[in-house]
């Protein structure tokens, strides 16, 4: 199991890689001013730090005098492009949000990519912890073709996985690619079936998200998607929970058994009845101790469940794996379409499209 | 015991403007930029989670030593055809 090692804990490593240099970071903890004045001054702190001045000024001059609500479109002026193509509008700050301006080119015209998992959990503002662009796509081959050709004139390239490919993606698989773009590794990882979200959801959120900018995966979405072997992904997912509104979805992803002791004396009769869907609600009447312990219990259960989903993969994966080292030689300098079209050819001999469940 | 599940920094972003927001995420991931060496080789979400030739242990990634080094390799088709051991199946 990933206990959520340091070494793929980026904010972790960013700030223990600061202290060693010396940046002189401030440590994050409150002071008596407001949040976000805080938050402010240890930005423009940041920068001064590590020396990006033109960004620092872009920055302070967006934020001040900004009064942008949640998830409202931006307005007011916007940076230049950093492509020539197409002529989208930007969100307007150079750095990450280049997956929110790449989410914006994947959905012109219609909406076939959906933010998910890390940067969903961002922008639900519950931590940011990933550096990767995560995204769910419609699985056809036309919306799977047009994303493929914005990374094409972004530059990317294939990593190490699956091919964006609708005969691949519908078994689960996940394509990866990557590119770099001011001075940023970018990052991009696909998925059109997200583990643990079933059918009818999955066509739910495209209904939902049908016009929203940026589009995101909904609370319990991410939720699903946060039951990994991870154990650093767990405390996301009992924060999300507190950020529920109805109370069924509180029972079915509250990891504070003080939060469910609560919810049981206030709706007794739902608790009773979501048992069958989550049996540690049957253990409420135990106790404080006893819930506790069914709380850690169930994680290891999830992690396990998908520790096993990955070890079928990569069995499965196994002699594309193989074969990588000489693919990869072979489509190195390739254009990405080019690239697109061999790795199909291999793949269609080598890796299966389904994964026994 | 606290039921707290993030820090005080990651529950200050509900404080923020989404403009704001969007300009810690851009600070927060240029300087992440600097880990890039040590996650070069990994995957953070999907079905894969390292490239071939590496393995992940304890105490990190690590290139795979090849057969008969010591190493017993990435796994390979007919390797542990039972997959990982299951202590919820043990539990029952």
């Amino acid at each position: 199991m990933d206990r959520g090692g340091s070494f793929d804990n980026a904010a972790s490593n960013a700030r223990s890689a600061n202290r060693n240099k010396n940046l002189g970071l401030r440590p994050a903890k409150a002071s008596g001013r407001p949040i976000a004045e805080d938050r402010l001054l240890r930005v423009e702190h940041v920068e001064a730090q590590i020396r990006f001045p033109c960004r620092a000024q872009v920055a302070r001059g967006r934020i001040r005098g900004a009064p942008l609500g949640w998830k409202r479109r931006l307005e007011g002026p916007h940076v230049a492009p950093r492509i020539a193509s197409p002529a989208l509008p930007r969100y307007g700050l150079p750095g990450v949000t280049i997956y929110l301006d790449l989410t914006r080119e994947f959905n012109a015209g219609s909406l076939r990519a959906v933010i998910c998992s890390g940067p969903a959990a961002v922008l639900h503002r519950l931590a940011i912890a990933s550096k990767d662009g995560d995204w769910i796509l419609r699985e056809d081959s036309a919306a799977l073709g047009h994303v493929l050709g914005v990374l094409a004139r972004h530059g990317a390239r294939y990593r190490f996985g699956a091919p964006l490919d609708a005969r691949w993606m519908s078994g689960g698989w996940s394509a990866h690619l990557e590119f770099r773009e001011a001075g940023l590794r970018v990052r991009t990882d696909f998925f059109t079936r997200p583990p643990r979200v079933s059918p009818t959801e999955l066509e739910r959120m495209w209904t939902e998200q049908e016009g929203q900018d940026p589009p995101f995966t909904d609370a319990r979405m991410l939720a699903e998607m946060k039951k990994t072997d991870r154990e650093k992904d767990y405390p996301f997912l009992g924060e999300l929970a507190r950020r529920m509104t109805e109370p069924r979805d509180r029972f079915l992803y509250s990891r504070s058994a003080d939060d469910l002791i609560e919810l049981a004396r206030r709706y007794p009769e739902l608790a009773l009845e979501l048992v069958a869907a989550r049996p540690l609600l049957a253990r409420i009447a135990g106790g404080r101790r006893q819930l506790l312990e069914a709380i850690q219990l169930e994680m290891l259960d999830l992690m396990e469940q998908n520790e096993v989903r990955l070890w079928k993969y990569s069995a499965a994966s196994a002699a594309w794996a193989e074969l990588w080292p000489a693919l990869a030689r072979e489509i190195e300098g390739l254009e990405l379409t080019a690239t697109h079209a061999c790795l199909i050819q291999r793949a269609e001999y080598v890796l299966p499209r389904e994964v026994s469940a | 015991m606290s039921e707290r599940f993030l820090s005080a920094e990651d529950l200050d972003l509900a404080e923020l403007s989404f403009e704001e927001l969007l300009a810690w995420w851009d600070l927060w991931l240029v300087q992440a930029q600097c880990t890039n060496d040590l996650d070069e080789h990994i995957y953070s979400h999907g079905v894969f989670r390292v490239e071939p030739g590496f393995e992940l242990g304890p105490e990190g990634i690590r290139p795979t030593p090849a057969r008969g080094e010591g190493g017993h390799g990435r796994p390979r088709l007919g390797d542990h055809e039972n997959g990982p051991a299951l202590d919820s199946a043990r539990r029952g």
